[in-house]
């Protein structure tokens, strides 16, 4: 008996949902006609890399809600497909492959961490689809592959341009402290070979574990040679603790850390020791600081205000490396269409695109074309990231 | 090569006091129970995140540090009671794994509420470090150093002196016999993870002026806090501290002196020794029952 009224309410229900949906089904798709040209994106949007992940996801859902306002590319719509990684290798590899052979994207971005774009990019090669890698690991295109390109200035340029500051103040030796993984051993090697060339010996080198809880003791290993300025190459919480750890252990000298420290938990933990810390960076950090003459400066505060009024975050440089990646991706669609020799080919020529990491000069030995004037040093000055002059 | 040494000592002895605090959650527990609880990391992970976030609410220290500490103590009740006790009497192996599903949930919930990134607490006692013989102090080690200390003195006086503490060490020798006498085993075992929850969540307050808090730093912690209770007999408090001021020297000691960057795998090294040589632990054999 109280089944039938109940059965009434929901076809009353269903033929009101069947309204709406009838209502909504006309409307035409926004972006344009035809099928959509799809791009394929893969981020570590959780796991111990989503602090980098999210707002690279994040930056691909605003752009495209921007590319479906502006009525898709050549007529037909966009759709940029976003998967999550969860920070893992071997999910990276079965998300491109799905994204490559299931729904036909043209092209993929993504591999926050250098082990995820180091496996995607094998996929890629094998595949021989386009795949821009957000991650910053040098071997990434050095030497170059021909379906790989990479959007973040590579850890060697950050090391280059680290250098430049132990010029500048004149440090003929440093000591360095690294975390003892792929990104600190590229440091090591990196500042150790252009400090050779500039004249900036290298004196003592002292790895740690990203676990480790106290580095007082390389720092006390390191005050014995007495170098001019201690060079650290981590990322927080190691980062900010090495910073601590000298300054505890009553060094004075100048620290240069690495663009790892590009967050403001770095500042957090390290307190007044960060003060007066130097890193190279991408200009976003400082985009508010750049002189107008700056060829990036309108793109990074456009993007930075389009990324904090469609979330609720600040943008950061890692979304940063996905947003060059889509929309150079975008421009390539634009002028060669949806074939992806034909996109490869392009981006390999790309000449003078502004994007936030810089202004890319791509060429066929140079799947990254990004230099160290792509990068500023940034110093922390009152708690705040201003540029070192 | 010695003006190093007072430097290696005093990191050593900073390090120790973290291992050492963490040790003695896994003591309590151990001790009462017969359980190893992994998830003991965890709990100061959770203390310390707590912490600082309700710091960013701009609560006193004091009162976040207080907070997250219950918070923590109601975290380590509901292990106990949720996934700890419906297994009661189960095989001791059983129950381990159940301590790393509640660690690696915990983790898991960790990272999604506070993501990936490293939160910092204030020192207690701001300034400048403690100068010792040529080597330096930061003030917040003497207060990891002093709260381990007050805790064996704690836990000394409340197993020796107390009668509930005198009947958790009778439920650690034969709970069938405390039953027969009126003490419950699981009330016991209740209490137990939930002190050794608290104690946690102090640990991880404690440490995160010097560390920094992130999701997950609960497993390394948790690890080495094993070591260093593995090698003071695992049953007894003021060795399992010393095993914690152990592993922080020899740790600092091989970085300083051998090669830096290895310091886990050798602490690991110590441990296998250790486990070859003598089950029971080399500071004291068999010393469970006087726990």
């Amino acid at each position: 008996m109280t089944a039938r009224p109940l059965s009434r309410r929901l076809i009353i229900l269903a033929a009101a949902a069947a309204g709406t949906a009838g209502l909504l089904a006309p409307a035409p798709p926004a972006g344009g006609q035809g099928a959509p040209i799809k791009i394929g994106t893969v981020f570590a949007v959780t796991g111990p890399a989503s602090s980098l992940g999210k707002p690279e996801k994040d930056t691909a859902t605003m752009l495209q809600s921007q590319l479906q306002s502006a009525g898709g590319i050549g007529g037909r719509p966009v759709q940029i497909i976003s998967y999550d990684s969860e920070t893992d290798p071997t999910k990276a590899v079965l998300l491109i492959k799905k994204a490559v052979t299931e729904d036909n994207a043209v092209a993929v971005v993504g591999g926050t961490t250098s082990p995820e774009s180091q496996a995607m990019a094998d996929y890629a090669m094998a595949a021989e689809v386009p795949f821009m890698s957000v991650a910053a690991s040098t071997t990434l295109s050095v030497p170059t592959r021909a379906w790989v390109f990479q959007t973040p200035q590579r850890n060697a340029t950050a090391a280059a341009k680290a250098l430049e500051y132990l010029v500048a103040i004149h440090a003929k030796t440093f000591a360095f402290l690294y975390r003892n993984d792929d990104f600190g051993q590229d440091g090591l090697v990196a500042l150790r070979t252009y400090g050779l060339h500039q004249g900036v010996a290298l004196v003592d080198a002292e790895p740690f574990a990203a676990t480790d809880t106290d580095l007082s003791v390389q720092v006390a290993r390191a005050r014995v040679k007495n170098p001019d300025a201690m060079v650290v190459w981590s990322t927080p919480p190691t980062a900010s603790i090495a910073a601590k750890n000298i300054r505890q252990l009553g060094i004075r000298a100048p620290i240069l850390e690495s663009h790892g420290i590009a967050n403001r938990a770095f500042i957090q933990l390290a307190g007044p020791a960060a003060e007066g810390v130097v890193f190279p960076a991408g200009k976003l950090l400082v985009a508010g600081r750049l002189p107008a003459g700056d060829p990036q400066k309108a793109l990074l505060e456009k993007y930075a205000s389009d990324f904090e009024a469609a979330n609720r975050y600040a943008a950061s440089t890692f979304g940063g490396h996905a947003y060059d990646g889509i929309t150079m991706l975008a421009d390539a669609l634009r002028h060669v269409g949806p074939d992806k020799a034909r996109i490869r080919e392009y981006l390999e020529h790309v000449r003078g695109f502004i994007g936030t990491g810089g202004t890319f000069n791509m060429s066929p030995q140079d799947h990254n074309g990004l230099g160290t004037r792509d990068m500023v040093l940034v110093v922390i000055k009152n708690g705040a990231w201003d540029l070192w002059k | 090569m010695l003006a190093l040494l007072p430097q290696l000592l005093l990191t050593g002895i900073t390090i120790g006091s973290i291992y050492a605090l963490i040790a003695l959650g896994f003591v309590l527990i151990y001790g009462v129970t017969g359980i190893l609880n992994f998830a003991q990391g965890e709990f100061s992970m959770l203390g310390a995140l707590v912490c600082a976030t309700l710091l960013a609410w701009h609560l006193p220290l004091a009162t976040a540090a207080l907070i997250s500490v219950a918070a923590t103590c109601v975290l380590g009740a509901l292990t106990e009671r949720l996934a700890v006790e419906p297994a009661f009497g189960a095989h001791p192996l059983t129950l381990i794994i159940i301590t790393f599903g509640v660690s690696m949930a915990l983790r898991g919930l960790a990272l999604m509420l506070w993501g990936a990134d490293p939160y910092a607490l204030p020192e207690f006692t701001p300034g400048p470090p403690l100068v010792l013989l040529g080597g330096v102090l930061v003030r917040q080690a003497v207060w990891a150093i002093g709260l381990s200390v007050a805790v064996v003195g704690a836990l000394f006086t409340f197993f020796v002196r107390t009668v509930p503490g005198a009947a958790v060490r009778a439920c650690a020798d034969n709970a069938f016999a405390c039953r027969l006498v009126g003490i419950s085993p699981r009330r016991v075992s209740l209490a137990a993870f939930t002190l050794s929850a608290a104690l946690g969540a102090v640990a991880g307050i404690v440490i995160t002026p010097i560390t920094g808090a992130t999701y997950d730093m609960g497993l390394g912690l948790g690890l080495k806090g094993f070591v260093a209770a593995v090698i003071g007999g695992l049953g007894n408090a003021p060795a399992a501290v010393v095993g914690g001021y152990l592993v922080g020297i020899i740790e600092s000691l091989a970085t300083g002196y051998l090669v830096p960057g290895y310091a886990g795998a050798i602490t690991f090294l110590v441990l296998l020794a250790v486990l070859f040589l003598q089950r029971e632990g080399v500071l004291h054999g068999a010393q469970r029952r006087q726990a």
